[in-house]
């Protein structure tokens, strides 16, 4: 009996010896799940190119929508089964499986510097660098049909009055001014920001970090006013309307304006071919400058139970060179590597001047501000539905920003 | 003891002899495997679960923190909690009431055999086979103002008065999930009552009748008596199905119980707790904490089915 | 109370080209115990169905009392039925089941709890009233039923074969009762069964039916005496009768019948009693009941043409007689009927005869033993259609 069982565990050995030498003379092979399946193509063309110069590496891709992909990765992470790659929420999602071990330390592995600053700031951590965005970054702003304006008239709005006055013209000749699916929370989240990001910039923002200046500020409430003005102006239904289909009744010229990102303009024109839309950043409050916000696109980590880390790493530093990040500006979105911009694409280009005069970085990839995403999701449609005042509202998001001087 | 293995013996002829402890618990083989099954698949995880309700664990990292019952304590001094279990109440009633009538009344009127009985069956049994993500989007497709088929139907129709934002407006959201469920679940209904109807001998319903019992009386006083297994099934389902109820109401009015958390049920509140409100960024999400809120429903879900069967199954007969 | 009238009453289900009931006329009289019986699928329920208005008749007249009734529903129709399966409404206790027809009607609340006492006591239920069907005997329940019949005084009562769920013990002893209930309210009753005995000791008279047809309504005696048909002489009684194909030949004033290798001698007086014998001259069908047959032993001056010896198959002893098989060299008549197993052939020309001996007999397999047959109790049928002469 135990004769056989030693013979049975040898001959195992000896298969999975033979095994992983056939694997090492084969492709190694990398796992990477990614949270964008609208990107799949592009992402697919990028994925191929790498493979093409790195003829021993085949990256196995797996899409998963947003909010599955989550669920999925904190338990493959949890049951150590999580791919060699892959994105987790930047902040303290991203810190907390580096301190638990869970992703490799990349801060001496990859060298980020040829990164802009914004991206640089949000790869480091504590001084460490966890994840970086590959993806290239996304600037928020407001997008509208040229055409709907011309035929009405009407200029892109710079602040609250002359958002009105546009929104009050298209009403009255029975166009929705502005298509705002508000089902999730995140549409107003983005407006939030960019209407509070008009009164503070971005020193004032730092400032909110620091403690020194507050949500409810007497200043910073008209911000919250401003969202729940605006109210008005949305289309039917925005509050029970999902992301996506707000985004395709965008497309269809269902309304002249949204609120979006340079993320979303290549799912536009796969909407509508022939879509012409200009962007420019959103109406300041009055009194205000016009602002955008930039954000991170997928961030992404090396799994510490990876069996090739180092061609793990390699690709991430592949994918912020100039080549790589050329491909993710032309047909994803932003790049986050200096010097790269979208070489033909004028509504990109536009995104990317409307960013130049005041652009403030989400406040969701701070510590001190990571919350308040959450808290305008929550609360937005009562501030909509004039349940509480803009000052209760701006009380609410100041109660969970956690100021970094205290 | 010996004198019954020598029965056994006995009758079986030259059978071997069964050691008493395989006689005593041999049947314990034939359940094991599906009891192994439960342990490996509801016992031990519902006990992590409860292990995980005790910490601070935010659902990534390795920071398991002991926390006592903070979790427990806050959870259920949360506004949220409470809204949620109202509206997962409100529909259970809703959709109880629907069925007991609507779903009712339908099986009985298919259990006369109308003609073209089975395509009427099929064509209502058919929602319960669509998968509720499916049903959910083609639902939201159809409610929608702004492309929606209903408030166009509804212009057509010359109706365009009754037109409404059905999901987002705040006072029409939860009736509209409530709607959507019930065209959902009638099949259902039927079908557990359909069985329920053809259940019942026929001669008892002669009985009646030569009794003098006609129409509603005989409904009344002898079928509907006949239908109390049927009821207290629907009734737990449903009970448990509507306390639990989610993908429908994720599809419909999405992760936060839009508008303005109107149809938030304790399942999107568990699950926003848990993995956040949108895969854009949620910082505030707790994994232990979305843990706890999901012990407290199982908690009082398995006291109060316990509870309701009690009551149901008094009303039943024991013939 | 009333007389009930059928009259040329038939079922016909679409899609079949049988009758269920063909052209049934029967007339019972006021208080009369009517059992009706056959073999299943007879179409005995269905008759009785259409009586109680639970199944519509494709044509012919049901009348009860100076009423045609074909157009009333059945609660108009004043009558009370004991379903075979007893149909008690499960979810009410003993009292209300009783009480349920009562109910509907609105009957004041006292009367109701009299009436229910007056029939409890009759039917020994008085203890039971609060239980539920479920937990009563089957005894039990068969009272609950016809108690809930007895309450309606209906004009007639309508038996489903109330007796066939009870075990043959409490089948004998419910028997007697229903004939004690029924003879003291005096109800007109149809009553349907399809066990021979039953009908035989219950009835005051008994209808036979076979495939919707009606084969013969006389009072037991006679159907036992003076049946029809092979099929009635078969079906009634038990054992069945013994039926075989012979040859009749005229001789003076009796005959002989041939039956296989043995010839019996059939007096005079079986002529007389049964006069159209006397054309027939060959082929016909013989039925012996097994009373009428006898050890030899036991009947010292039996006349020698009335005698014959066969071989033993199977002895059975009931204690009070000794029921003994036997093989006769003579073709059985088949009647086709699958209930009957009795009807055994052993081949086509062999058939196996049952005779009923003394207890003494001292015959057992595989004996050669002398037979007595009483020939003066001969039945003789027709060959070709199987009627009695």
């Amino acid at each position: 009996m135990k004769n056989h069982l030693i013979g049975a565990l040898l001959g195992g050995c000896v298969l999975a010896t033979a095994g992983t030498m056939a694997a090492a003379q084969d492709k190694v092979v990398l796992t990477m799940w990614h949270g964008h399946p609208e990107w799949k193509n592009a992402v697919e063309a990028i994925l191929a190119r790498y493979e093409e110069q790195n003829p021993n590496i085949d990256i196995q891709l797996e899409e998963i929508p947003g909010q599955s992909l989550i669920a999925r990765l904190n338990t493959a992470l949890a049951a150590g089964e999580a791919p060699d790659l892959f994105a987790l929420r930047l902040g303290p999602a991203v810190a907390a499986a580096g301190e638990a071990g869970q992703i490799i330390d990349l801060t001496d592995k990859v060298d980020i510097s040829g990164m802009t600053e914004a991206a640089q700031s949000a790869a480091r951590y504590d001084g460490k660098i966890w994840s970086v965005p590959i993806f290239g970054s996304y600037t928020v702003g407001l997008y509208y049909h040229k055409e709907i304006f011309d035929e009405n008239g009407v200029t892109p709005p710079a602040n609250k009055t002359e958002f009105m006055e546009v929104c009050r013209k298209l009403q009255d000749s029975g166009v929705t001014p502005m298509i705002a699916p508000a089902q999730d929370g995140v549409i107003p989240a983005f407006l939030y920001m960019m209407m509070a990001s008009s009164v503070l910039g971005a020193d004032g923002f730092e400032e909110v970090r620091a403690g020194t200046r507050r949500l409810d500020d007497p200043d910073v409430v008209e911000a919250a006013r401003f969202l729940q003005d605006i109210y008005p102006c949305f289309a039917d239904g925005s509050l029970g309307t999902a992301y996506t289909e707000g985004k395709a009744l965008f497309a269809l010229e269902q309304g002249a304006m949204l609120e979006g990102g340079s993320a979303d303009y290549a799912g536009f024109l796969q909407t509508n071919p022939n879509i012409d839309v200009g962007v420019v950043p959103f109406p300041a409050v009055d009194g205000g400058t016009p602002a955008t916000v930039t954000g991170m696109q997928d961030t992404f980590s090396v799994n510490s139970e990876s069996e090739h880390p180092d061609e793990a790493i390699a690709f991430i530093q592949w994918m912020i060179q100039p080549e790589a990040a050329q491909m993710v500006a032309d047909t994803i979105t932003l790049s986050n590597t200096v010097g790269v911009s979208p070489s033909d694409n004028p509504v990109m280009k536009e995104m990317v001047e409307a960013s130049l005069s005041n652009d403030v970085r989400v406040f969701y990839e701070f510590p001190e501000t990571g919350d308040v995403f959450a808290a305008i999701q929550e609360n937005a449609a009562s501030l909509f539905l004039g349940e509480i005042t803009p000052e209760e509202f701006s009380a609410k998001l100041q109660a969970v920003v956690k100021p970094s001087g205290a | 003891m010996l004198a019954q293995s020598r029965q056994w013996d006995g009758r079986g002829g030259r059978r071997r002899r069964q050691s008493a402890l395989a006689r005593r618990y041999g049947h314990l083989l034939f359940v094991a495997p599906g009891f192994v099954f439960f342990i490996a698949f509801m016992v031990l995880p519902s006990l992590a679960g409860f292990a995980v309700s005790l910490t601070n664990w935010t659902g990534v990292g390795t920071d398991f923190s002991f926390v006592g019952l903070d979790n427990f304590v806050e959870a259920l001094g949360s506004w949220p909690l409470y809204r949620a279990a109202w509206h997962n109440l409100i529909m259970f009633l809703a959709i109880l009431v629907f069925q007991h009538t609507v779903g009712l009344f339908v099986a009985v009127q298919l259990h006369a055999k109308p003609r073209f009985m089975e395509v009427y069956r099929t064509i209502l049994f058919l929602p319960v086979i669509i998968s509720l993500v499916s049903t959910g989007f083609i639902w939201t497709l159809m409610l929608s103002p702004n492309i929606g088929v209903i408030n166009a139907l509804l212009k057509d129709l010359g109706l365009g008065f009754l037109a409404r934002a059905w999901l987002s407006d705040p006072d029409l959201a939860l009736a509209t999930v409530i709607g959507v469920q019930c065209w959902n679940v009638l099949g259902w209904a039927i079908i557990i009552y359909l069985a329920g109807l053809q259940a019942i001998p026929e001669e008892l319903l002669q009985a009646a009748e030569i009794d003098g019992a006609t129409g509603w009386v005989r409904f009344r006083r002898v079928v509907f008596p006949l239908l109390s297994p049927s009821f207290t099934a629907l009734t737990v389902l449903t009970f448990i199905g509507q306390f639990r109820v989610f993908d429908i109401v994720y599809v419909l009015t999405g992760p936060l119980g839009s508008p303005n958390f109107e149809t938030d049920v304790l399942a999107t509140l568990i699950y926003r707790s848990a993995f956040g409100g949108s895969s854009i960024a949620s910082n505030d999400v707790r994994m232990s904490y979305a843990v706890a809120l999901a012990v407290i429903v199982f908690v009082i879900m398995a006291i109060a089915s316990t509870f309701l069967i009690r009551v149901l199954r008094r009303r039943e007969i024991s013939a | 109370m009333a007389r009930v009238q059928l009259s040329g009453l038939t079922k016909a289900y679409s899609g079949s080209d049988a009758s269920a009931v063909s052209d049934l006329s029967l007339d019972i009289a006021d208080g009369e115990f009517l059992v009706l019986v056959g073999p299943s699928g007879c179409g005995k329920s269905t008759a009785l169905k259409m009586i109680a208005g639970l199944e519509e008749s494709t044509s012919g007249e049901v009348w009860i009392g100076d009423e045609m009734v074909n157009d009333h529903a059945a609660r108009d129709r004043d009558i009370a039925m004991v379903f075979q399966s007893y149909a008690l409404y499960p979810h009410m206790s003993v009292f209300d089941n009783i009480a349920f027809a009562l109910q509907i009607a609105k009957r004041p609340k006292a009367e109701i709890r009299e009436r229910v006492a007056e029939v409890a006591r009759i039917l020994q239920l008085e203890n039971y009233l609060d239980r539920r069907p479920g937990s009563l005997s089957g005894g039990q329940r068969q009272r609950v039923a016809m108690g809930r019949a007895i309450i309606r005084q209906p004009a007639v009562f309508l038996m489903d074969e109330p007796l066939s769920n009870l075990d043959a013990k409490l089948r004998v002893q419910m028997r007697s009762e229903i004939a004690r209930i029924q003879h003291r309210l005096k109800v007109t009753t149809v009553y349907v069964t399809h066990d021979q005995v039953e009908a035989m000791t219950m009835g005051d008279r008994v209808a036979l039916m076979r495939d919707g047809v009606l084969q013969q309504v006389d009072t037991p005696e006679r159907i036992y005496n003076r049946p029809n048909n092979t099929f009635v002489a078969s079906f009634i009684g038990s054992p069945s009768m013994n039926l075989y194909h012979a040859t009749l030949v005229r001789e003076g004033s009796g005959g002989r019948v041939r039956l296989g290798d043995v010839e019996l001698s059939v007096p005079a007086s079986v002529y007389e009693s049964h006069p159209a014998l006397a054309q027939t001259n060959g082929a016909v069908i013989l039925g012996i009941r097994s009373e009428n047959l006898e050890d030899a032993v036991f009947v010292p001056n039996h006349p020698e043409g009335q005698q014959f010896t066969a071989t033993v198959t199977l002895a059975e002893s009931l204690g009070s007689d000794l029921m003994v098989h036997f093989r006769i060299n003579a073709p059985p008549a088949k009647i086709v009927d699958q209930d009957l197993l009795d009807e055994i052939a052993v081949g086509d020309d062999f058939g196996v005869c049952v005779g009923r001996f003394n207890a003494r007999s001292a015959a057992k397999p595989g004996d050669t033993v002398n037979i007595a047959i009483d020939c003066s109790e001969l039945h003789f049928f027709d060959a070709e259609n199987g009627r009695a002469f």
